[in-house]
């Protein structure tokens, strides 16, 4: 691999990790369409690529939140059988989806996400935390405010939110990406968490949740470490710089441009999926 | 209530913020030496980085079986096992089909 092509994957992995910080978001639902779009990488290289990247960002970004006392270590791990269940289906079919098939998933991905972005997540009402109930053993408390108070919550409906995590980690394995779209409204909608303690949690799952197609597109020789590598490095620097940047800007205005980059990024993947070539039909 | 404690999460927050670091530097070095020429060894020594990215994860869930083991919580360490199942699964489903 040339240099200049490893600071292209670096520039363009630095530049949607940190897209996706200042967003609270994962990075690989960025780097996949341009990774394609602008280097021409086959789709399969830049989802295995993106899948390692995945779970480096989500190892590097759960520290904090764990520091914080957000993170609800049980649920996780509760959680994270749905989402590995999903990924392991996932690898299974990753070789019998066509191309065109990957394209158009990512595509009606890209559109949800941008949708998602246009619904602000609003907070539910407090719970009566006293109320027994199934998943007790799951309810915990958050520091929330300047003065640390630790707020009580419960979780509800596990079994729903069981459903949906599945889900995304089957579109994780298929995409390469961290399934954000998937896991938010199981956990905000479904396990009715408290947003801070959702983000966390769902930060501190996706690293397991990749590994467990990371790992098996590893062991079939899929990855290919000279692409993957300057990914992984871009990928863990923009995360860290998002992070840092989403304290300081107005993410409400970025939003618009944000909801602007990922329907025309969907437009390219759709574009692909039904096979056009853009530039043949630009140059007639 | 989740009592997951202060403890555990302050462990685990240290054990994935280093490990990843660690594993980024470990990329970085792989990726220079190719670029200076020596390929093989820097072939070996990425790819030892992004498989150090893949293990945190897995030693995360290690350690968490760990924690529900001393506080003699059967049901979650029952969950983690599955979760290292699962992971070893499609694992060995990859190797079998490569």
């Amino acid at each position: 691999m040339t240099l200049a092509l490893g600071a292209q994957l670096f520039s363009i992995s630095l530049l949607s990790s940190l897209l996706g910080g200042v967003l609270g978001m994962a990075s690989g639902i960025f780097i996949v369409p341009l990774l394609v779009g602008l280097l021409s990488l086959d789709i399969r290289t830049a989802i295995t690529a993106s899948i390692i990247s995945v779970v480096a960002c989500s190892c590097g970004g759960a520290g904090a939140a764990l520091r914080a006392g957000l993170v609800n270590i049980r649920l996780a791990v509760v959680l994270e059988v749905a989402t590995t269940l999903g990924a392991l289906s996932g690898v299974l079919v990753f070789g019998l989806v066509p191309q065109s098939g990957l394209y158009g998933l990512f595509a009606a991905i890209l559109v949800l996400s941008a949708y998602q972005m246009l619904q602000p997540r609003r907070e539910l009402a407090e719970h009566d935390v006293s109320a027994s109930h199934p998943w007790a053993a799951f309810d915990g408390a958050y520091p929330d405010g300047p003065d640390g108070r630790r707020v009580p919550y419960r979780v509800e409906r596990l079994p729903l939110g069981m459903g949906l995590m599945y889900g995304a980690g089957l579109v994780s394995a298929l995409l390469g990406i961290g399934s954000g779209v998937l896991k938010i409204p199981a956990m905000d909608t479904a396990l009715r968490l408290p947003i801070k303690v959702s983000t966390a949690t769902s930060t501190f799952m996706i690293g397991v949740t990749g590994v467990a197609s990371a790992g098996a597109y590893m062991a079939r020789g899929l990855v290919a470490p000279l692409i993957a590598g300057p990914v992984v490095l871009g990928s863990v620097l923009g995360a860290a710089l998002g992070a840092h940047l989403m304290l300081r800007l107005s993410s409400e205005r970025l939003r618009i441009f944000f909801v602007a980059v990922l329907v025309l990024l969907a437009l390219e993947m759709f574009i692909k999926a039904f096979g056009i070539d853009l530039r043949a039909v630009l140059h007639g | 209530m989740d009592s997951s404690g202060p403890r555990i999460a302050r462990s685990l927050a240290s054990l994935l913020s280093r490990g990843t670091w660690v594993a980024s530097l470990v990329i970085a070095a792989g990726l220079l030496l190719g670029w200076a020429g020596k390929a093989t060894a820097g072939s070996v020594t990425t790819t030892a980085g992004i498989l150090l990215v893949v293990l945190l994860p897995i030693i995360r869930v290690v350690t968490v079986l760990g924690y529900f083991r001393t506080a003699g919580e059967r049901k979650f360490m029952a969950w983690c096992i599955a979760v290292l199942a699962i992971i070893a699964v499609s694992v060995v489903a990859g190797l079998n089909e490569s």
